[in-house]
This record gives C-alpha cells, structure tokens and sequence, in this order.
C-alpha cells in the first residue's frame, strides 16, 4: 500500500518530557497508518504514551514536551513540522478530540450553547477563510522552504564539525539558492494573499450591490397592506449578505441544534440554554462529541471517552461513536484501557507499553492470536463473565520511563522473558500482513511457549466457528 | 464458602435522605429509599448499579458514616444504627387520630401507644449515637480512591497504626509488630513502614488502604469500589489479594462496584440497585443466568466482553422505567421468586417471571 491511501500515517515518533529529574521518555518510536473510515484503539496502562501520542496528533503537547524525532503526515504535511498558524486549520477543524473526562472539560459556568457555538463563531469570518484557503497552496510551498532552510543550516554546522570543506561550500551554495527562493516565496505569498483579499472583497461587494439593489426595489413596493411581509423579506435579504461574510449567531445556533440532534440529547431548544452540571455523566460526554463533530472533523482521537462513565452509559456513548463514523465516514483513534470496550470498536488494535507499540494486529488477530506475552497478559488478567479460575495477574510495576530498560522493557514483569530480553530491544516481527509484534518469542531460535489457557480457549471457540462457516 | 445460617450484618427497610435547601428551594434525595438485605458470614456480597442509584451511600450508612433516616441495620443480633422517620410520621398519624375520636378509652390507649413509640425513638437515637466500640471494631471499610483516603502527611505506619491507638493499643512494640504483620498480608515490606503514601503507586496505595482496614482484625469489611481507580493491570493483583484475604482469614466482604464481569468473578451474591431501590437479588450464578427484572438484563447486556466476535453479535436492551412497568394499580415490592432469588415486583410481574423462569 502506498503513503496515499492513510489518512494519517505516524512513524517513529519519539516524545520526551523535560523534568526537573531528567528527560521522560514517554513515547519512543511510535509508527501506525490509519486508513480511512476505520478504527484503531490503542490499549495500554497509564504512564504507557497512549494519551501523549495522541496529543503529539493533535499539537497539543505539554510546554516541557520534545518532539525528538518522527513524522506525522496528514494530507501531505508533517504536523510535527508545520508552524502554528496552518495548525489552526487542521486542529479541530479537520482532526477532533473528545477527552476523558466531560466533567473538566466543559466550562462550568458557560452555557452549553455557547459552548458549542464558540468555536463556530471564533472561526466564522467566511472572507478570511475564504483567502486562506486560497493561498494555502503559497503557504505550504513558503513553510516547505522555511523548513529546508533550517535543515540546511543544520547540516552546515555538522559538516564544519567535521571539517569536511567540500560539503560545506556545495551545503552554502545550496542554502544561498534556497534562501533566494524562500524570499521569493514569501513575497510571492504577500502578493497572492492581496490578490486573493482583492477578489473575494470585490466578490463581497457584487453580491452586496446585488442585494441592496433587491432591497432598494421591495422598499419602493412597500404599501401600508404589506408592510409587515416586505420588512421580513428585507430583514432575510440582510441575513444573507452577514451571512456571506461571517457565521451569524443564528446560523451556528441551527448547525449546534442540527449537531445536538445528531448525538442524542432530547429537546436540545430547552438544553440550549442550560448549564454543564444540569447535565448527567453521559449527556455530557454527548456535548463534549458534538462540540467536537461542529467542524466537521474527518479524523476523531477519542481519549478513554468512557472511562468515567459506567455500563449502560458507557453502552450508550460507544454505539454513538459507531454510528457517527459510518454515517460520516469517520477515521477513529480510540484510545483506552479497557479491552472489553475495544472488542467491540476497534477494527485494528496497537497495544503499547512502556512508550511502545508492543503489537498491533486486526481486532481477532489480537484477540484471538495475540503473540506478545504482555497482551496475553491483559488478556488474562481481566474477568470475563465465564472466568472461575484465579486471575493471573501481572506482577510488578511498570518501568521508570526516566531510565528506561535497555531491553524489552516488559522483561521484568514477563514470566516468559529469556536472557536476550533483557539485552537487546526486540524488533517488530511480522505474523501476517496486518499483524506484528515486538517479541523475542517470534525469532526462529526462541523456544515453543504456549499461550494462556483462558486465550487459548476463547481461540479455539473461534477457530471453531470459522470451520463451520458461521463467520 | 462456609455457609452459616446466622446473618452477621441484617439491614431492615434502610433509608438514607438527604435534604438541601430551605423553604421553596426544599430538595430531597432519596439516595436509600427502604432497602432490606442480610450478609452471611464469609460470602462477599456484592452491591451493582448506575452511579448516582446509592450503592454508596449504602456502604457508609451501614458503617455508620451517615445516620440512617429510617430503618435499622443489625450486626450479629445487635442494633448498630437506626433511624425513626416512620415512627415520626406514625406519631402524627396517630396525634390526628386523637383530635377526631372522642371515646375517652380509645385516646387513652392511643396516647400510651405514642409513648411507646417516643421511648423506641429515644432507644434508637440512643443506640445510634452509643455504639459499643468492640462491635464496630469489626467493621471496617476499604475507599474508592487510594490517594485521596491517605493522609499525605502521615507515614504508612501512621496511617495503619491509627486504627489500633483508637482502638486502645499503647504499648509501641505490639502496634510495631502488628503493623508489619499487616503490611506483609497485603504484599507490602516492612520498610515501607516508614513512607509516605505519594512514594507509592496507585496499586500500592490500594494495599495500604486495605492494610489499614486489616489491622484491627475485622470481620467484615466493606469495599467501596477498591478497583475502579486503578490500572488493568494492578485490579487483577487488588482482587486476587482481596480472594485470600477472604480464604485465610474468613473475612465477609461487602463489595461494591459497577464493573459486572469483576463482581461476577469475586461475589457470592448480587444485589442489583436502581434508584434507591433494590431491584433484583440473587447468587452470582442464578443472577447471570435467571436475569428476572429489566434494569438487571439491560445492564447484564451491557458489559464489554474482551471477544470481538461476541461484542459483533451484541444486542443491547434499554430500560425505561416508564415503559417497562406498570405500577397504576399496585406497587412492587422484593419478592423471593425462587428460593434465595428475590425481584422487585407486583402481582402481575411475579407470574410473568414465573412463566419465563419455567
């Protein structure tokens, strides 16, 4: 498959954290593909970098947060690289986030209808849009430069490191070319910028002229009969020119009742209106996905949308997402801990421990033949409603990630670990073409092991119905 | 399980309301609204709903964190904690009854029966507030959050030990050993003794929690969702260590929760709370395969199972209350249905399970 065919493609992306006790490796080389329409859940315990993966997508990072290393490529750009201002086009408005908690993430003292509309409305200048769209194109091609530029400059100074002169000059002459045409670019983006601001005020002023010429000729018809009538038409004429221009407070007050339909929340006039805590646990987290659906996102990071909710509610808000992705064609970043929830979303499963991904395989390869003795571990550890026997526990804790293990960093807790575990970092192994996992196990020379019974079992249930054709 | 007869915690018709408010603001929660249940000695009993439907308040009423409304709760034969809202009410029913009669001899006996129910009161408020400390001694309780039931400015030892110095333990030497003693029960070593509680991770912290409910060699403990705030990971080694507990010391255990296949796993016995109101009650085994009352199958049918192919084929049912009861002419109340299997229900109910049961 080529690069074309993701949506989002993340690889080997590595976060740090700066402390007071050194460097937090939180994330250390993280790579996935998300294709269009599907869903990936990420499954690992807290401290593994779930969470801070997903905000690395979303740019939302911690202050003392490094970005060492890795791409994320959306649409072409490397949102690790791009500048601020193209980061506002994409946050929100084409990448969406609904967060854990709906309590915190929700202004107590806003009205949600405001809440919804805020960011319509912030974003609501049409014209301005209009332009920015226009000279993207300039923009990217400006920021691709801007970026070759420094990366230059970089290489520059290590090669004056290493005296190697030659390199030097033919890296000078190159970064000399460069700059000339980054400056072209950016005059090339100032002009277009105007030119564009240009057309769509002249635009603007067409369809202003036209519609106050309409206005102009329904007040010269005006009568005493139809008085009330002409000055509806006229004050709907009005509507539309501000509406041309900008997103109207009545305009984002339709789209947030659409949304709100959308999700499930009854009688959203009367909800409109009302604060956060006259909501409960659910309806909240409904408020929090439509806030999140207003843009129109394509791709959806849900971070453990459920985790503070309990069964029947946790029920409800999962067949929401499922129906919001296919009846807008949704990519999914599902992100919990929970294994149960994930059997029921996830299309792909990546579990990640330790600031990796351990394995990542589709839902029924992960849980039906999962190879990493960690996954098997979260597997068994958990009750299912048929488990009698007693639980098998993990035991342990997991790593410092500010002295992060040489080794697998699951050896110390791995009842299967060998020698070589804890020397050597295992690479990503391949089991199918959708399936890999990052164990020794898997080398050729490892010795046979067998996976717990309680997977086992569930497999051969599995395996069962498949030879009788039921699947 | 050792099956006993004799019930060592009875709760009879418990209420617990809350009121706020004064005048037109005048709010009452009703987060108990009469719920009767007895433990036998070494089950765990286990206590599931939505949040909000007072499986809580349930808990630290009956270790008498709150005084009961109404109702009585009884441990092993003795009242621990009662509330009189009914004998109230029945006062001034009575009082009214007495402005209407006019025979001499009935408001005399009428007026004897209010004595009697005003000593009663006075009897319940008295045992409530003048609770033997040996008997609730027994009763301990385990919290939901491990960081925020830790003092932060007290050492493990500390936090443990406060039990026993409440509990009338001077001598330092035996609250030393007693607290190693617990701390190496729970998977802890006696070095941590000397910690602080933001030196540990939420697993252990859980197990100084439970630790701390130990020490004092209770017979029963109430767990308040022990688990719910902890990783995947460290709620397999919390239950596994609560499942010896249970086995070496004989330990009956309360336990509340709202993540059914765990309760499933570790409970004897269920009971189901909508509302204030037990809905269904029943062993853990009859309960998953007998589901009687519809909040119970619309929360069985809700529980995430790691099985992809099962969670495909899911089907979810929804309760409403309005929809799914028709209680117009009668009111329902918790019926044994089969022996040991209880269902809130009226009349009509009761013979519509018992056809589906058969």
């Amino acid at each position: 498959m080529s690069d074309q065919n993701y949506k989002l493609s993340v690889s080997d992306l590595t976060v740090s954290f700066r402390t007071v006790n050194g460097m937090v490796r939180a994330v250390r080389g993280v790579s996935f593909n998300l294709t269009e329409g599907e869903t990936l859940a990420i499954v690992g315990e807290s401290g593994s970098g779930k969470s801070v993966s997903s905000k690395a997508i979303m740019g939302i990072l911690a202050g003392n947060a490094v970005i060492d290393k890795g791409s994320i490529i959306y649409e072409g750009d490397d949102l690790t690289q791009i500048d601020e201002e193209s980061y506002h086009l994409i946050r929100g408005n084409k990448i969406g986030m609904i967060f854990q908690d709906p309590l915190s993430s929700l202004n107590p003292i806003m009205r949600i209808g405001k809440q919804i509309t805020e960011a319509m409305l912030l974003n609501g200048d049409r014209l301005e849009n209009k332009v920015s769209q226009m000279v993207n194109h300039d923009r990217v091609e400006m920021n691709k430069l801007n970026r070759q530029v420094k990366r230059l400059k970089l290489q520059i100074k290590a090669a004056k490191k290493e005296k190697n002169t030659e390199e030097v000059n033919t890296l000078k002459a190159e970064l000399d070319t460069t700059i000339t045409d980054y400056k072209a670019a950016k005059a090339n983006l100032k002009l277009a910028t105007d030119k564009a601001r240009k057309e769509v005020k002249a635009e603007f002023d067409a369809k202003a002229a036209e519609i106050n010429g309409k206005i102009d000729s329904l007040k010269a018809t005006k009568t005493e009969v139809n008085k009330a009538e002409v000055e509806k038409e006229i004050a709907d004429l009005k509507e539309e020119l501000t509406r041309y221009r900008k997103i109207t407070k009545k305009e984002a007050k339709e789209k947030a009742l659409q949304v709100m339909e959308e999700v499930g929340i009854p009688e959203p006039e009367k909800r409109f209106r009302q604060y956060p805590f006259q909501f409960s646990g659910g309806m909240r987290q409904r408020i929090v996905i439509a806030i999140a659906l207003t843009a129109n996102p394509d791709v959806l990071i849900c971070d453990e949308p459920t985790t503070a909710l309990d069964v029947t509610i946790q029920a409800q808000i999962l067949e929401l997402i499922n129906k919001l992705k296919r009846d807008r064609n949704l990519s999914v970043i599902f992100i919990t801990h929970d294994l149960g929830v994930v059997a029921n979303m996830a299309d792909r499963i990546a579990v990640m421990y330790a600031g990796k991904i351990v394995e990542i395989g589709t839902a029924n390869e992960v849980f039906y033949a999962p190879k990493h003795p960690y996954t098997w571990a979260l597997l068994s550890s958990m009750p299912d409603l048929s488990s009698e026997e007693r639980l098998s526990a993990i035991p342990g804790t997991p790593p410092n990630m500010l002295f992060p293990p040489k080794g697998d960093a699951f050896a110390d807790r791995n009842k299967y670990a060998m020698k070589i575990d804890f020397e050597e970092q295992p690479p990503m192994f391949k089991v199918s073409d959708t399936h890999y996992a990052a164990t020794w196990l898997l080398h050729p020379d490892a010795p046979k092991v067998e996976m717990p019974a309680t997977i086992s079992k569930r497999a051969e249930i599995y395996a069962e119905k498949v030879e009788n054709g039921e699947r | 399980m050792a099956m006993n007869n004799e019930p060592i915690l009875s709760v009879r018709n418990l209420k617990q309301h809350f009121k706020t408010g004064v005048g037109r603001n005048k709010l009452v929660v009703k987060a108990i609204d009469g719920i009767s249940f007895d433990i036998y000695k070494g089950e765990v009993f286990g206590v599931v709903g939505e949040s909000g439907c007072g499986k809580t308040t349930t808990g630290r009423t009956v270790i008498k964190l709150y005084d009961p409304t109404d109702g009585e709760v009884y441990y092993e034969g003795t009242r621990i904690s009662a509330g009189s809202e009914s004998l109230k009410l029945e006062i001034k029913e009575i009082k009214a009854e007495i402005k209407e009669t006019k025979d001499e001899e009935k408001v005399k006996e009428l007026r004897e029966k209010i004595k009697e129910l005003k000593r009663e009161i006075k009897l319940r408020k008295v045992e409530t507030e003048n609770t033997d400390p040996e008997i609730m001694k027994n009763i301990q309780m385990i919290f939901q959050d491990p960081i925020a039931s830790l003092n932060p400015r007290m050492t493990v030892k500390e936090i443990i030990a406060e039990g026993l110095r409440i509990a009338g333990v001077k001598d330092e030497k035996v609250i030393i050993q007693r607290v190693n003693e617990v701390l190496e029960l729970v998977g802890l070593v006696s070095e941590h003794a000397g910690r602080y509680p933001h030196e540990f991770s939420g697993g252990q912290r859980q197990r100084i929690g439970i630790a701390r409910a130990l020490v004092v060699n209770p017979e029963f403990i109430i767990a308040d969702e022990p688990i719910s705030a902890l990783d995947v990971s460290i709620q397999a080694q919390v239950i596994n260590l609560l499942n010896d507990l249970k086995d070496e010391l004989g330990i009956t255990i309360m336990f509340i929760a709202h993540d059914l296949s765990v309760v499933k796993y570790f409970c004897d016995k269920i009971a189901v709370m909508y509302f204030g109101k037990i809905v269904e009650l029943a062993s853990a085994e009859e309960l998953f395969k007998n589901p009687l009352h519809p909040y119970t199958r619309s929360l069985l049918s809700a529980v995430p199972v790691p099985d992809p192919e099962f969670e495909k084929g899911r089907t979810r049912i929804k309760y409403n209350p309005m929809r799914d009861h028709d209680y117009s002419e009668q009111q329902p109340s918790l019926t044994e249905i089969t022996p040991n299997h209880f269902v809130l229900a009226n009349d009509a109910e009761l013979e519509k399970y018992r056809k589906e049961l058969k």
